[in-house]
């Protein structure tokens, strides 16, 4: 099992892109190789785009698929960090209560926003929701967090039980204010809970990217450390694992990272489940293959999502976590399927 | 030398160790024996800097095990668990590897790697390298566990080292069984100390150097002298009655029900 293929890693990021090449050519406006290729020369040029082929490429599409991307691979190594801390596999990113603080704090903004001071909204400018969903995703994790450290030590179960209890308050809240919200608002707030890229920008994929490439860093030098909490807490105290350090150090990188990713696009869910778990199937647990990995293919995966929510009811557009939940559950379920069938095989 | 004053360790008001003060010499195999919730497991964990005892100190060479930091305690004793719990698919020669994790920043050496080989071998597991670990057996686990925790210690021979195995042949036939045993006394040639918690009393018998009781959290009889255990001794700490016959070839004991 897992015979180690050298194939492997080249052949997902060729595959990579592949995605983003396919999915910077397809949307409402199709866009040719030679048109990225002089879209680019001129804006490294100092000109403008040539045509609104060109423009849209550069101020539309290269930023949305840059986004799409980078977020996939910030839920997906979410989703190897918190199964590897709560040794769960059906553990994902939200679960500490980071998206539902996000939602909760996405839906002020959307329901409440009139009533926010005039000088705040100026300052923030767009940045308006995404603060608030940062904030709201940062605030909830923390209060998780605190109710969940007893005396000195946080345990892990009580993490989870309390993460879904704030989950659960996170939602009612969101439910609260798309009940006293207006039509559009309450549109705003389902859109949102169901994330979308349709307003990508070059700051939103400077910010995102920046937090990625720091967390990555950050996160995948843990690997060898989480390895060893997956043989249990004590066992990892005995290999010389600062489990309390590393809890805690795993928790903030993975607030970061959600509370951003999702500030600007709205909660994904599913993605954070799936890839690790799916990866796992071809590659083991080893976190040292599997952080690299899931990186590369929540990439892919979210890519070829946004590729659908785009094209498959084109002109209109489907928010991605339809597609993410209703695509990737059913995959998710046969690769399960098959799993175990191989394993009763094996036993 | 590992040395303890005083040990006192409670939970909610429950003692369960109740003032031990002992020291083990170096390079001994000691063996702890005792009824169920006799706190064997506690000792183990209080003494490998697990937990934090309420009263007494446990010392490593005059150190105090809670003063070290944790990845250099890990470079001088290993700690073999019960039961490590592990869900997740990996290959068996990763499991092993951890072992090596203290020892190493990202990439294993080809010291930890040529380490590891030596210990699967040791173990009889070198033919599962390429196993995953959730299709094993339990017997088969526990001699992965066991290369791992041997891996941990293997080398740097001028320190004292640790090795804690807590029921470590709980799941192994009976040729595992001696195999592990017998590795774990013959390494006071590399300057670990062997303290095993084991319930099979006539293995205590064949293996141990020391043998030390215990009952409700304290240490009731502590020998070196197998002759001296004798059917009362037995009596006292498991309550069931045996005979003792006393083998002359190899002057150690063997009870039978």
């Amino acid at each position: 099992m897992f015979r180690q293929n050298k194939y492997f890693f080249p052949a997902l990021i060729v595959l990579l892109i592949a995605v983003l090449l396919c999915a910077i050519a397809f949307g409402a406006v199709r866009i040719l190789p030679a048109e990225m290729f002089s879209s680019m020369q001129h804006f490294f040029s100092g000109q403008g785009p040539a045509d609104i082929h060109e423009g849209v490429f550069l101020q539309l599409r290269l930023p949305r698929v840059l986004l799409c991307a980078i977020t996939g691979a910030i839920l997906a190594v979410s989703g190897v960090l918190m199964q590897g801390l709560f040794r769960n596999p059906i553990v994902e990113p939200g679960l500490v209560g980071t998206s539902a603080g996000a939602a909760f704090g996405a839906s002020v903004v959307f329901v409440l926003g009139a009533n926010l001071s005039p000088e705040l909204k100026s300052y923030t400018g767009p940045l308006l929701v995404p603060i608030f969903a940062f904030g709201g995703g940062l605030l909830a994790t923390y209060v998780v967090y605190s109710l969940a450290k007893n005396l000195s030590r946080v345990s892990i179960i009580t993490l989870l039980l309390i993460g879904i209890a704030i989950n659960a308050v996170g939602l009612s809240g969101t439910g609260f204010m798309s009940y006293i919200a207006r039509d559009p608002q309450a549109r705003s707030i389902t859109f949102w809970n169901l994330g979308t890229f349709s307003g990508a920008s070059w700051l939103q994929v400077l910010i995102v990217g920046t937090t990625a490439v720091i967390v990555f860093i950050l996160s995948f030098r843990y690997a060898k450390q989480l390895n060893a909490l997956l043989l249990g807490e004590e066992e990892a105290n005995y290999i010389g694992v600062d489990t309390p350090k590393l809890k805690k150090r795993i928790m903030i990188l993975n607030t970061v990272m959600v509370s951003v990713a999702t500030a600007f696009v709205g909660v994904i869910t599913f993605v954070g489940l799936i890839v690790p778990h799916v990866l796992r199937l071809f590659i083991g647990s080893d976190n040292k293959k599997l952080l690299p990995a899931s990186m590369i293919a929540g990439a892919i995966l979210l890519t070829l999502a946004d590729m659908g929510a785009r094209l498959l009811l084109a002109p209109a557009e489907i928010p991605i976590g339809i597609i993410t939940s209703l695509v990737g559950a059913p995959i998710f379920i046969v690769l399960l399927k098959r799993a175990n069938i191989l394993q009763h095989k094996e036993g | 030398m590992l040395k303890t004053e005083n040990i006192q360790y409670a939970v909610d008001n429950k003692k369960i160790l109740q003032g031990i003060s002992t020291s083990f010499k170096e390079g001994l195999f000691h063996v702890i024996v005792g009824p169920n919730g006799c706190g064997k497991s506690t000792f183990l964990k209080v003494f490998s800097g697990e937990l934090k005892p309420q009263e007494g100190t446990v010392k490593y060479d005059e150190e105090n095990v809670l003063a070290i930091p944790k990845n250099n305690l890990a470079k001088k004793r290993a700690v073999m668990s019960q039961q490590p719990e592990l869900q997740f698919p990996l290959i068996v020669s990763e499991v092993v590897m951890m072992g090596r994790y203290p020892h190493f920043d990202f990439r294993p050496d080809k010291i930890d790697e040529d380490i590891c080989a030596e210990t699967m071998k040791i173990a009889d597991v070198n033919h599962l390298a390429d196993r995953d670990y959730l299709t094993l057996s339990g017997g088969e686990k526990q001699r992965v566990h066991f290369a791992r925790v041997l891996a941990q210690i293997w080398n740097d021979d001028s320190i004292n080292k640790f090795l804690f195995l807590d029921e470590a042949v709980s799941h192994l036939d009976l040729k595992h069984q001696h195999q592990l045993l017998q590795t774990s006394k013959s390494l006071y040639n590399k300057n670990v100390t062997v303290i095993a918690v084991l319930h099979d009393l006539n293995l205590a018998y064949a293996y141990g150097d020391r043998i030390l009781f215990m009952k409700e959290g304290r240490i009731l009889h502590d020998t070196s002298d197998m002759q001296q255990i004798d059917t009362n001794i037995i009596k006292e700490v498991f309550e069931v009655n045996v005979t003792v016959f006393n083998l002359t070839d190899t002057k150690r004991p063997v009870i039978v029900f």
